[in-house]
């Protein structure tokens, strides 16, 4: 791909003046708030981020000494009571990052399901298709990105449903591009680093050819890929997951279903439930004290 | 029962934002079912539910209804500890009686020849069409998680990821909370 060979290179060197040119061209857009010049740390207010996000997240993309631009994400929603945290520079999190996913995403610290929060990233790819090439007429020097924002661009296909594709047409579709690239560019600006999880999306985002001319093949496909996705992550769940082939898998999901269920049956078939002492006092040992659920029975 | 968030999410999803914060929690709450705070979240409350059933089938009639009220309290704790993100949770809390007579009528009224019919149709309209083996399978884990039953591949396969996942929480709170009530049953039988 032309884009590849533009992007082969990467100069470390140019990063400062890059994230000076990142932050002007993301300024364009509007959807930056201050920057700071010490780090080369932009943050983002919550507000400006397109719909997608509603959560109360900042994001930063800094530059380390040893020039490797991360993507640290701080989470202030208040989901799980973590407060606002910096996650660090872990690649992996860049992707959820970019998602913009509630604080839930601190907790996956684990590369999990890398696939599965790799398909939930490229949704925002999928929209930045135009603005993908505006991005990089005007930064030439972008090489941050290198292969891996090509890869981001094939990982496009992985994106979500039709209802990316029509969401394409609304009027705001423009600063989303914006946002959504650059958040792209921040995020994979870490890629190198993390090949592992990178390579994974790589081998199958570049089997496919792009860019797709047959809008229905284009939807089948990104069907397929997410379908392929959820199905990593079942995969990874129930034990001894390693059949690769659909139908297999969904066959062991539906035994392990109900295998569980009949599990929870019979432990709730013991007499003990409704017999043994269950004061509260006596139970302290690791329990939680009940709060206000009381509503729900 | 109050079902606070079913709202919500429904608006959330018809948006084109919304659907992006849909898809979001597919990877992380999968996770979130095996930290030990959910575990102990989920078994506070489930105590709380068998003391509740306790005191209302105080005359119960047989084991197997004590049981089945057992269970569907475990199966209602564990709803509410999905916070009612998930379709299974909203289906669970919003009346297991409503499902099953639902289910009652599906069955009355349609035929089982729209099945074969809806994956048929299904095979012709997608170029890339999966196999009317994977529709089948798709649709009998549908039935397995509750309120899935009509749902598209790739949300049906999300819901079951997280079912599975809250499924093996459930297990485990469940067997260290039998654990723990039987040695101190046990201990209480001992002065004795």
């Amino acid at each position: 791909m032309a884009r590849e060979s533009t992007w082969s290179s990467f100069d470390a060197t140019m990063l400062a003046e890059e994230s000076r040119m990142i932050a002007q061209l993301l300024g364009n857009y509007q959807c930056f708030g201050q920057q700071d010049p010490d780090v080369g740390c932009y943050e983002l207010p919550p507000s400006s981020w397109c719909s997608s996000h509603e959560a109360d997240s900042c994001y930063c993309w800094s530059v380390d000494e040893n020039s490797n631009p991360s993507l640290c994400y701080w989470s202030q929603s208040g989901d799980e009571s973590d407060g606002a945290h910096a996650i660090g520079t872990v690649p992996v999190f860049t992707n959820h990052c970019l998602v913009g996913d509630q604080v839930a995403v601190n907790q996956t610290l684990s590369m999990h399901e890398p696939t599965a929060a790799h398909a939930e990233m490229p949704q925002h790819k999928r929209e930045s298709h135009a603005s993908e090439d505006d991005f990089r007429r005007q930064s030439s020097k972008k090489k941050i990105q290198a292969s891996t924002n090509a890869s981001a661009l094939k990982s496009v296909k992985k994106a979500r449903p039709g209802r990316n594709q029509k969401s394409i047409v609304s009027g705001d579709e423009e600063e989303n591009h914006a946002r959504s690239n650059g958040r792209s560019c921040c995020s994979y600006s870490s890629e190198d680093d993390s090949q592992a999880f990178q390579a994974d999306l790589n081998a199958k985002t570049r089997s496919n050819r792009w860019p797709a001319t047959d809008p229905q093949s284009l939807y089948a496909r990104q069907r397929r890929e997410r379908i392929n996705a959820r199905l990593r992550i079942l995969q990874n769940l129930v034990p001894n997951g390693t059949w690769s082939s659909d139908d297999t898998m969904l066959e062991e999901a539906v035994h392990y279903v109900k295998f569980l269920q009949l599990q929870i049956k019979l432990l709730s078939s013991d007499e003990l439930w409704m017999y043994a002492p269950v004061v509260h006092s006596g139970m302290n040992i690791a329990f939680v004290p009940a709060n206000t659920c009381n509503e729900w029975f | 029962m109050a079902i606070s968030n079913a709202g919500g999410d429904p608006a959330a999803r018809n948006g084109g934002g919304g659907e992006r914060k849909r898809k979001r929690w597919a990877d992380p709450p999968v996770a979130k079912w095996r930290t030990e705070r959910e575990q102990k979240t989920y078994s506070s409350k489930l105590i709380e539910a068998i003391r509740r059933v306790r005191r209302s089938s105080a005359a119960a009639a047989t084991d197997h209804s004590r049981s089945r009220a057992v269970r569907a309290a475990a199966d209602r704790a564990l709803a509410v500890a999905a916070r009612g993100r998930t379709r299974w949770s909203r289906a669970i809390l919003s009346g297991r009686k409503l499902k099953l007579w639902d289910r009652a009528r599906a069955c009355r009224r349609k035929p089982l020849g729209s099945i074969t019919a809806a994956s048929a149709s299904a095979s012709h309209t997608t170029p890339k069409s999966k196999p009317p083996t994977l529709e089948r399978k798709a649709r009998v884990l549908g039935r397995l998680v509750p309120g899935c039953r009509k749902l598209p591949l790739p949300t049906l396969l999300e819901e079951a990821s997280d079912y599975i996942a809250a499924l093996e929480m459930q297990v485990r709170a469940m067997s260290a909370i039998a654990e723990i009530l039987s040695a101190a049953g046990a201990a209480a039988a001992e002065p004795m």
